[in-house]
């Protein structure tokens, strides 16, 4: 069957949804597949919305996704998920960190209010066919708090959508990185994956 | 990035990012020299070819500005080898008059210049389309479709370039240079080290008896260039279609054209062709291609570049085909899949597909539920605790009453004191304007006047400026925020580092030194955490008529973090002391570091976040001094 796979990660600039996706890319590509990879630079450090789109497809394919086109949104944030969720099918699956990084632009009538991470997660859960969240920071902590993303893209290749197999995946990383920040996030890998992987 | 392999073997196949890939283009058609100031959506081009620049014997550095660096890549150029000058699309505006000179008198070498133009302004404060530079110095145009035709065109355009002896521009957009793919790597030409210079003064000296003459050289040259253009690979009829309906596409928008097709189920029926070269077009080729379709449409991003060019020949071909492009395809933003959908769907006469409805709901009801997240001062950045102390002098001195203090800024990381609660930067134009506007200013309203300009600003293009308030007698107060590093695009360095862009230490040219010898009345130099002194010293520069520089310096906090936690450092963070804070909430209202937060009614920090600046710690942040060292 043809593999055309379209993955979109949200996060906030910081939380490493760009570096993840490069590694995702990179993963697909020793699998001799195609990828085409877009994400944000520049203006988006420390605190600004950020995304990846990762194309992952073994004929033609573009790095421009639609919206409504996207099989997996990859929240590294609830709000940054919302905020991305318009690409997404709506047979396509949520994977979303629990935990809000409120911007420090709100002003404070609104703080509050937004505060809710409830509303968020109903409102994925309400037009999307599957969401699975969880509280990746927690998890990430427990490793380094740097290793979010990598936790998120575990719970990523739990729900099966990803045509990678965890062992390339986990390859790319020791062919990436220095042994001890790979061995870190293949831990962080596999407590996503293990996480999610019941839900 | 060890994920992609610029410097691997032929043949072999890794993930490249657009710009890595233009770099390894280059590195393949045998690069001696690149320049380049950083600039997004450009940084990465010389950044990739700082790091392997050893191995292919390629020259490196980060000049002062766009134009320094067009004129070292020229020097290049005439020398007899091959050199690169990259910059962000706004960047060639510096870069101008150079090349405006340059294209006149022909090149030795292959030279590329690259506009990285920020359609879609992600990163920039406008979205000019070079091309219309190009075709103004008479630079021919390469521009790919995607990170792959990158690659093969960079290559290609140096090459192209020496063949003919004429400079050339490279124009590739966000969405390419930041797009990543698959690419296999090709063989490297190997460049030689030294070159020659070919003394000729009635060519290297553009005195007007040589530019007349070289002019009218000029415009033979593009004639044969413009014969050359048919048969390069990069402009081909991609289909025929049949005879109805024709779409001429360039640049990026050939593959969303072609995913476009698809979508609509057009099929082989209609006509494809596309453009790699939009100046000069290949006249011919165009010209059979409307002469075998009834209407065509021209898809590009940003300004009508080939439509109105393609209008023309239609006209000089007497051939009556419809052509249509910007009544279809939006003139501001990217054309990405839905922008190209419909304006095909609205030319083709049909409906375009339902999807978009959903779309358009969910994020109307997302909208409504989230707030907008810009970009903001980094935890613990210096700007933040400088931003803060002039609105803090700028109450203290009771300036508000009077206006408040008109507070000009420029291009950086610090354009973001736009952003609320700081609300500290009231006008922008350009690189290096914040002093220049200041200068104005000061000659015709009564407010005090406090500017802001980087580091690697201030030496781009902020001294000329300062000696022009020196000497036309400006009343006004600049402060330097110097975070020793350019920041914003990739903490390259620049004349205040001390260090090249290959690493090598160098002579490190001190701000105050360069404001004192331009003459300003009063200079000082204090950190940008030292909240105290900071207040103190602009306060006595606002009282001082003159020119008044405060130099704010402290390294940016993201790259000293890194070092400290290299060297095995602890970062001390701080937490609220619950006990004393009255939740008065002046902490998140005037400062706003992104680590503080209100969780139910309880204000604390996000240590995850906290790079342990102490600036929470001072009595003007928290009136409590609630904010304390966790152990």
């Amino acid at each position: 069957m043809a593999v055309d796979v379209k993955v979109v990660l949200a996060g906030v600039g910081g939380q490493g949804a760009v570096l993840a996706g490069y590694v995702l890319a990179a993963s697909a590509i020793k699998e001799g597949l195609s990828v085409r990879t877009y994400g944000d630079m520049g203006m988006s450090r420390r605190g600004g919305s950020v995304s990846s789109f990762v194309n992952i497809f073994d004929k033609e394919g573009t790095s421009a996704t639609a919206v409504g086109t996207a099989d997996l949104l990859v929240g590294l944030e609830p709000i940054e998920a919302v905020r991305y969720c318009k690409y997404l099918k709506e047979d396509g699956i949520v994977v979303v960190n629990s935990y809000l990084i409120l911007p420090s632009t709100v002003g404070k009538k609104d703080r509050a209010e937004l505060s809710e991470v409830e509303n968020l997660l109903e409102f994925l859960k309400k037009n999307f066919k599957k969401t699975i969240v969880f509280d990746a920071n927690k998890i990430a902590c427990e490793i380094n708090s740097l290793t979010t993303n990598i936790v998120m893209l575990g719970a990523a290749f739990s729900t099966g959508k990803i045509p990678v197999s965890t062992e390339t995946f986990k390859q790319t990383l020791r062919d990436s990185f220095a042994p001890e920040i790979a061995e870190m996030n293949i831990e962080a890998f596999e407590r996503g994956y293990d996480e999610c992987n019941r839900k | 990035m060890a994920i992609s392999n610029v410097a691997g073997n032929p043949g072999e196949k890794t993930l490249l990012l657009g710009n890595e890939a233009i770099a390894r283009g280059f590195i393949e058609g045998g690069l001696r020299v690149a320049a380049s100031y950083p600039g997004t959506p450009a940084s990465e081009i010389l950044n990739t070819l700082i790091n392997v620049g050893d191995k292919y014997g390629i020259y490196t550095e980060w000049s002062t500005n766009e134009k320094v660096a067009a004129e070292v890549a020229i020097s290049t150029a005439i020398s007899g080898l091959r050199s690169m000058v990259s910059m962000k699309g706004v960047g060639v505006n510096v870069a101008s008059e150079p090349f405006q000179a340059f294209s006149y008198m022909g090149t030795v070498g292959g030279i590329v210049l690259v506009s990285a133009d920020d359609v879609g302004m992600h990163s920039s404060h406008t979205e000019q389309d070079n091309r219309f530079f190009a075709r103004e110095a008479y630079l021919p145009i390469f521009e790919p479709p995607g990170p792959m035709g990158a690659h093969q065109m960079a290559k290609a355009a140096l090459d192209f370039s020496e063949k003919w002896g004429q400079p050339v521009m490279f124009r590739t957009t966000t969405r390419i240079g930041h797009s990543a793919a698959d690419i296999t790597l090709g063989p490297v030409q190997k460049t030689k080290e030294k070159g020659e210079f070919k003394r000729d003064p009635n060519r290297w000296v553009n005195l007007p008896v040589n530019a007349r003459r070289m002019r009218r050289e000029l415009i033979e040259r593009m004639e044969k260039i413009g014969e050359e253009v048919e048969s390069i690979p990069f402009n081909q009829i991609v289909a025929e279609g049949d005879g109805q309906f024709g779409v001429i596409s360039c640049g990026v928008t050939f593959n969303v054209v072609r995913e476009a097709f698809k979508d609509l189920g057009l099929g082989d029926k209609i006509g494809l062709m596309k453009i790699g070269t939009p100046y000069p077009l290949p006249k011919k080729m165009v010209q059979q291609f409307l002469a075998s379709n009834e209407r065509v449409l021209i898809v590009e991003e940003v300004e009508p570049f080939v439509e109105t060019q393609v209008k023309s020949l239609a006209h000089e071909g007497s051939l009556s085909t419809q052509i249509l492009g910007k009544e279809h395809i939006p003139l501001a933003g990217e054309s990405g899949p839905r922008e190209v959908v419909m304006g095909l769907s609205q030319f083709m006469g049909m409906e375009p597909p339902n999807r978009f409805e959903r779309a358009d709901r969910i994020w109307k009801e997302a909208q409504a539920l989230i707030p907008p997240r810009p970009p903001v001062l980094c935890p613990g950045c210096g700007h933040r605790t400088a931003f803060f102390a002039i609105n803090v002098v700028e109450k203290k001195l009771g300036l508000k009453k009077e206006g408040g203090i008109v507070k000009p800024s420029d291009i950086g990381c610090y354009t973001l004191g736009y952003q609320s609660p700081l609300n500290a930067v009231d006008t922008n134009y350009c690189m290096g304007s914040s002093i220049g506007a200041s200068s104005g200013f000061s000659h015709v309203i009564d407010n005090k006047i406090v500017c802001t300009i980087g580091d690697s600003t201030f030496f781009h293009s902020g001294i000329p400026p300062l000696l022009n308030a020196v000497y036309n007698k400006a009343d006004i107060n600049v402060v330097v925020l110097d975070n020793s590093t350019t920041a914003m695009t990739g903490f390259q360095p620049h004349p205040g580092v001390g260090t090249t862009a290959t690493g090598q230490d160098t002579k490190c040219i001190l701000i105050e030194d360069v404001a004192r010898a331009c003459g300003a009345d009063t200079v000082d130099v204090v950190g940008s955490l030292d909240l105290d002194g900071l207040v103190e010293a602009l306060e006595k520069a606002v009282n001082t008529s003159g020119v008044s520089v405060v130099v704010a310096r402290q390294p940016c906090v993201l790259l000293d973090v890194r070092t400290r936690l290299k060297k095995g450092e602890k970062i001390k963070k701080y937490q609220v002391d619950q006990e004393l804070c009255t939740k008065c909430e002046l902490c998140l209202n005037l400062f706003g570091c992104p680590a503080f937060r209100k969780i139910d009614d309880v204000i604390d920090v996000d240590l995850a976040l906290c790079n342990g600046c102490a600036a929470c710690a001072n009595i003007l942040v928290c009136p409590q001094e609630a904010f304390k060292e966790v152990d």
